[in-house]
C-alpha cells in the first residue's frame, strides 16, 4: 500500500518523468490552438494580423465581443442552438431509454426489432430520400426536423440495451412484488442505476445537437431559426478566402470580418458545450451497485 | 394467466397495426406531389405563391426567389428600400437566403428533390448536377421570350453567349465588369526614390527591387517589400503576370485546336519572372501560407509597395492605408505592356445566373410575368433604389449625382441583399457625389480596358471530363507552379508536370473543348 509512491529504481524514475513529459506535450498540443484562438479574440485586430502565433495579447481588448454582441443575430443563434440541444437531448434520452428497456428484457418480437435496428446501423437512406421523408411528414422549417430523424442513435441504443441487461433482475422482481408497473420500474430504479451510461450518452447527443449545421441548412429556411454553427461557418469560410470560385472574387465587396471577430465567434460557439463537461463528471462515478444485492 | 396471455397477444397485434398504419400514411402522403405545391399541404420548404400563374391585374405578383449572401447574417428584407422596390414593380418578393458557404449543397438538394422557388440564382454554373438538370429540361428556355422585353433584349449578347448551354439561353446573367485587373502601388515611395512609373515587366522589376532594397519609406530600416502575395496565386498574381508576357487567358485556340495556358512558352516566361522575384526576395517568401487579408494589411501598413488586384478595389485600399499613414499616396499603375503589348485578362463577365424552374413556374404566362419583373428591374428608378435606397431617406440628388445620407455600414446593410437580386450592369446607376477620385479612376480604367481584354475561349463551351476532373487536374498543375516558383522543380520537372496533366485527362479535355467549339459554330 505504501510502496506505490516509492520508486527507488532509476529506470523507474526515468520512465515516470518521460511519461509525464510526453503527456504534458500531448496536452499542450491539444490546448495551445484553443488558447491561441481565445487570446486572439481578446486582442485588437491589428495585433492578430501582425503576429504569427499569439498566446497572450499585449493589449487586452473587448472590441470583437462588443461587435458580435451588438447585433441580435449571434444571441438569437445561440438561443436557437441551446434550445435545439436541450430539447433534443431530452427527446433523445427519453426515446433511447424507452426503447432500450423493453429490448433488454425478453419480449415477443425482440429478434425482428433487433434485426431492424442493426440494419439501420449499417445502412441509411441517404440525403435526398431523408429529405423526402422529412418533407412528407410536414416537418420542414420546424425544429422537429432536427430532432425526430436523429432521435435514436442505434449504436448508443445497443450499448444501453446491454447495460440494462446486466442490471440484476432481482430489483425488478422485488419491485413487481411490491406492485410496481413497468414505467415505474424504469423511472425509479433502472435509470438511477444507469446514471453513468445516461450521462455519457446525454453528452454525446448534446454535442451532436450543438454541432448541427448541415441538417439545419437543408431543412430550415427561416434564417431566424438557424443555430450558431451556420453563422460560424459562414464567418470562417468567408474570411479565409471564400469558396475559391469566381463568385467570391467578384462579390467580395464587403469588408471581410477581421480575424478577431472570427476567433470571438469560435469561442462563443464552443465554450458553452465545453462547460457542460465538468457538471456531468459526478455522474460518471463508479461503484453504485456494490453491496445492494446480497447473495 | 390465460387472460393475461390473450391480452399480451392482442396488445402486440395492435402495436404492429399502428406501426403499419403510420408507414402507410407516410407513403400515401409522399405519393402525391414530390414538387410539394399541393395547396392542402402547406409545408413545402420554399413557399410558392398562392396565386402563382394567375396574378390578377393590379394585384402584386408573388415571386419566390432563392439567393445567397456573403456576410455573417442574412440581408434584411423589411427595410424601406425593399418595400419601395416591391411597390415600384408591383410584386411581393419571397426571398429565401442561404449563406454562400452552404449554397452549393442547398442547390443540389433543391434540384434533386425538385423543391425550387420560381427564380433560382445559380452560382456554380458549370457544376455537373446543374448542367444535367438544365439538359433534362428542368428549366425554361428563356431565349425566345427575351425579344418581348425592351430592357432584357438590350443585355449584352456576348455575355449571354457565355451562359448558353447547348446553344440555348436559360437564364438571366448578373453582369460584372469584364476587365477588372489593376495594380495599386505607393506613389510616394516611387517619387521618393526618383523612379518613373514602369511600363513593362523589366521596369516593374526595377521598381520592385528598389522598393525592397532601397528603403523607400526612409526610416533607415530594411522592412519594406516590393510585392506582397498570398496563397491563392491563381486569383491575381498569375493572371496579371501571365497577361503581360502574352500568355492566353486559361485556354488558347488555334485552328480549332485547344491548348492550356500553362502549355505555352509565354506562361513559362511568366513563371520564370515570378521565380526571379522570389529568389531575390522581392516577393514575400511565405506567400504560400499567407491569407488574402494579410496581404491587404501588408500593403495598408506600409510593408509592401505594390498590390496586384482589381481597379475598383484601389480606393478602399487607399483609405485603409491612410489610416496607418496619412502621408501615403496610393495610386493605380498604368497598364504593363509586355512583348505582345498591353493585355488584360477578361473576367467571366457574370456572376451567377437566374434560372426559372419549370416545376414552380407552371405556365408560360407566369414565366412572362416573372421576366417582366426582371425587365422592370432594369429601369432607372428601380436600379437606383437597388443601388442607393429611397430618395430623400438614404440619399438625395445633387447636380445629377447621388449624395449618400447614411453611413457606409448602414448602406451596405441596406443594399447588399438588393445587389444580389439586381441584374443591371451598373452603367445607369447614379454616380456618387464627391466620389473618391481613385474610385472613379479605377472604374474608368475598367471600362477602357474592356477594349484590350483577352477573353477565355472556353466560356460557354462544355467538356464532360473537365467538369468531372477539374479539381484533380488543377491540383497537379497548381502544385507544379508553386514548386517551380519556389525552386523545388526545374524546367524539366515542369515539362513532366504538364505531361502528367495531359495524361490524367487533360488531353481529353482539350479534345472535348475543340469538339464543343466546332459544334457551336
Amino acid at each position: 500500500m505504501t510502496t506505490m509512491l516509492r520508486r527507488t529504481s532509476v529506470s523507474g524514475l526515468i520512465f515516470d518523468i518521460s511519461n509525464y513529459l510526453f503527456l504534458a506535450a500531448m496536452a499542450l498540443v491539444t490546448l495551445l490552438p484553443f488558447v491561441h484562438i481565445a487570446a486572439g479574440s481578446f486582442a485588437t485586430s491589428a495585433e492578430v494580423l501582425g503576429s504569427k502565433f499569439l498566446l497572450f495579447p499585449k493589449t487586452f481588448s473587448l472590441e470583437a465581443y462588443r461587435f458580435i454582441f451588438s447585433e441580435p443575430t449571434l444571441l438569437r443563434s445561440i438561443g436557437a442552438t441551446a434550445w435545439i440541444t436541450i430539447a433534443g437531448t431530452v427527446i433523445n434520452m427519453a426515446m433511447t431509454a424507452l426503447m432500450a428497456y423493453p429490448l433488454s428484457r425478453n419480449i415477443k418480437g425482440k429478434r425482428p426489432i433487433m434485426a431492424l435496428i442493426v440494419f439501420t446501423l449499417l445502412f441509411s437512406g441517404g440525403m435526398i430520400p431523408s429529405f423526402f421523408v422529412v418533407k412528407g411528414l410536414g416537418l420542414l422549417n420546424t425544429y422537429w426536423a432536427l430532432w425526430l430523424p436523429v432521435a435514436i442513435n442505434p449504436f448508443y441504443l445497443i450499448i444501453l440495451i446491454n447495460f440494462f441487461r446486466q442490471l440484476p433482475v432481482d430489483y425488478e422482481e422485488s419491485a413487481k412484488m411490491d406492485g410496481g408497473s413497468d414505467p415505474y420500474i424504469l423511472w425509479k430504479i433502472i435509470i438511477p442505476l444507469s446514471l453513468p451510461a445516461m450521462a455519457t450518452f446525454s453528452l454525446f447527443y448534446a454535442v451532436a445537437h450543438w454541432n448541427t449545421f448541415f441538417n439545419a441548412i437543408i431543412y430550415i429556411n427561416d434564417s431566424a431559426k438557424w443555430p450558431i454553427q451556420v453563422l460560424l461557418r459562414q464567418i470562417v469560410i468567408m474570411s479565409s478566402g471564400g469558396i475559391g470560385d469566381v463568385s467570391y472574387s467578384t462579390e467580395a465587396q464587403y469588408v471581410v470580418p477581421p480575424q478577431t471577430i472570427k476567433m470571438a465567434v469560435i469561442v462563443v460557439a464552443t465554450l458553452p458545450i465545453i462547460a457542460v463537461y465538468p457538471f456531468l463528471q459526478k455522474y460518471f462515478a463508479q461503484g453504485m451497485l456494490l453491496g445492494s444485492v446480497k447473495g | 394467466m390465460k387472460k393475461r396471455l390473450g391480452f399480451n397477444r392482442a396488445n402486440g397485434f395492435v402495436v404492429w397495426l399502428m406501426v403499419l398504419a403510420m408507414i402507410a400514411g407516410c407513403a400515401g402522403g409522399n405519393n402525391g406531389q414530390p414538387g410539394g405545391t399541393d395547396p392542402a399541404n402547406p409545408t413545402s420548404s420554399v413557399k410558392p405563391s398562392a396565386s402563382e400563374g394567375e396574378a390578377a391585374p393590379g394585384e402584386p405578383l408573388r415571386i419566390s426567389v432563392i439567393a445567397t449572401y456573403y456576410t455573417p447574417q442574412p440581408p434584411d428584407t423589411t427595410n424601406s428600400a425593399w418595400v419601395k422596390l416591391q411597390e415600384l414593380t408591383n410584386t411581393k418578393l419571397d426571398m429565401t437566403w442561404v449563406p454562400r458557404s452552404a449554397y452549393d449543397d442547398k442547390i443540389s438538394i433543391s434540384l434533386a428533390s425538385n423543391d425550387l422557388p420560381q427564380a433560382m440564382l445559380a452560382l456554380n454554373y458549370t457544376a455537373a448536377p446543374l448542367v444535367n438538370a438544365i439538359k433534362t429540361g428542368a428549366f425554361w428556355e428563356i431565349g425566345p421570350y427575351l425579344s418581348e422585353f425592351p430592357n432584357l433584349s438590350q443585355m449584352n449578347e456576348l455575355q449571354f453567349n457565355f451562359t448558353k448551354v447547348e446553344g440555348k439561353t436559360y437564364g438571366l446573367y448578373r453582369p460584372r465588369s469584364i476587365a477588372r485587373h489593376g495594380i495599386t502601388f505607393r506613389r510616394d515611395w516611387l517619387e521618393r526614390l526618383g523612379l518613373q512609373e514602369p511600363a513593362n515587366p523589366e521596369e516593374l522589376y526595377e521598381v520592385l527591387r528598389a522598393f525592397t532594397k532601397d528603403d523607400p519609406d526612409n526610416n533607415g530600416q530594411d522592412d519594406t517589400l516590393g510585392l506582397g502575395e498570398y496563397k491563392d496565386i491563381e486569383a491575381y498574381l498569375l493572371p496579371h503576370v501571365t497577361s503581360w508576357f502574352g500568355a492566353p487567358n486559361k485556354w488558347s485556340v488555334e485552328n480549332g485546336e485547344f491548348e492550356a495556358e500553362f502549355m505555352t512558352p509565354e506562361y513559362l516566361e511568366a513563371l520564370k519572372y515570378i521565380k526571379r522575384l522570389y529568389d531575390e526576395g522581392l516577393i514575400n517568401r511565405d506567400f504560400v501560407v499567407t491569407e488574402e487579408l494579410q496581404r491587404t494589411t501588408m500593403f495598408s501598413q506600409g510593408k509592401s509597395g505594390v498590390l496586384l488586384g482589381n481597379n475598383d478595389g484601389a480606393a478602399t485600399l487607399k483609405n485603409e492605408t491612410l489610416k496607418y499613414n496619412a502621408d501615403a499616396v496610393v495610386d493605380l499603375m498604368g497598364n504593363i505592356a509586355g512583348p505582345k503589348g498591353e493585355r488584360v485578362f477578361a473576367q467571366q463577365g457574370y456572376t451567377g445566373v437566374y434560372l426559372f424552374p419549370k416545376s414552380s413556374v407552371k405556365t408560360e404566362e407566369n414565366l412572362k410575368q416573372i421576366l417582366g419583373f426582371f425587365d422592370r428591374l432594369l429601369e432607372a428608378d428601380a436600379i437606383n433604389v437597388m443601388a442607393w435606397g429611397v430618395e430623400g431617406e438614404h440619399y438625395r440628388i445633387v447636380d445629377g449625382h447621388a449624395e449618400q445620407l447614411i453611413k457606409q455600414e448602414e448602406k451596405s446593410l441596406l443594399t447588399d441583399g438588393l445587389n444580389e437580386l439586381s441584374i443591371d450592369d451598373k452603367s445607369q446607376r447614379l454616380v456618387a457625389k464627391g466620389a473618391d477620385e481613385l474610385l472613379l479612376k479605377g472604374e474608368k480604367r475598367i471600362q477602357d480596358n474592356a477594349a484590350i481584354a483577352v477573353p477565355n475561349p472556353a466560356l460557354g463551351l462544355e467538356s464532360a471530363t473537365w467538369t468531372q476532373s477539374k479539381s484533380e487536374l488543377d491540383k497537379i498543375i497548381n502544385d507544379a507552379k508553386i514548386k517551380f516558383i519556389t525552386g523545388q522543380l526545374d524546367e524539366a520537372g515542369w515539362e513532366s508536370a504538364i505531361a502528367a496533366w495531359l495524361k490524367a485527362g487533360g488531353q481529353k479535355v482539350l479534345a472535348e473543348f475543340a469538339d464543343s467549339l466546332a459544334k457551336s459554330q
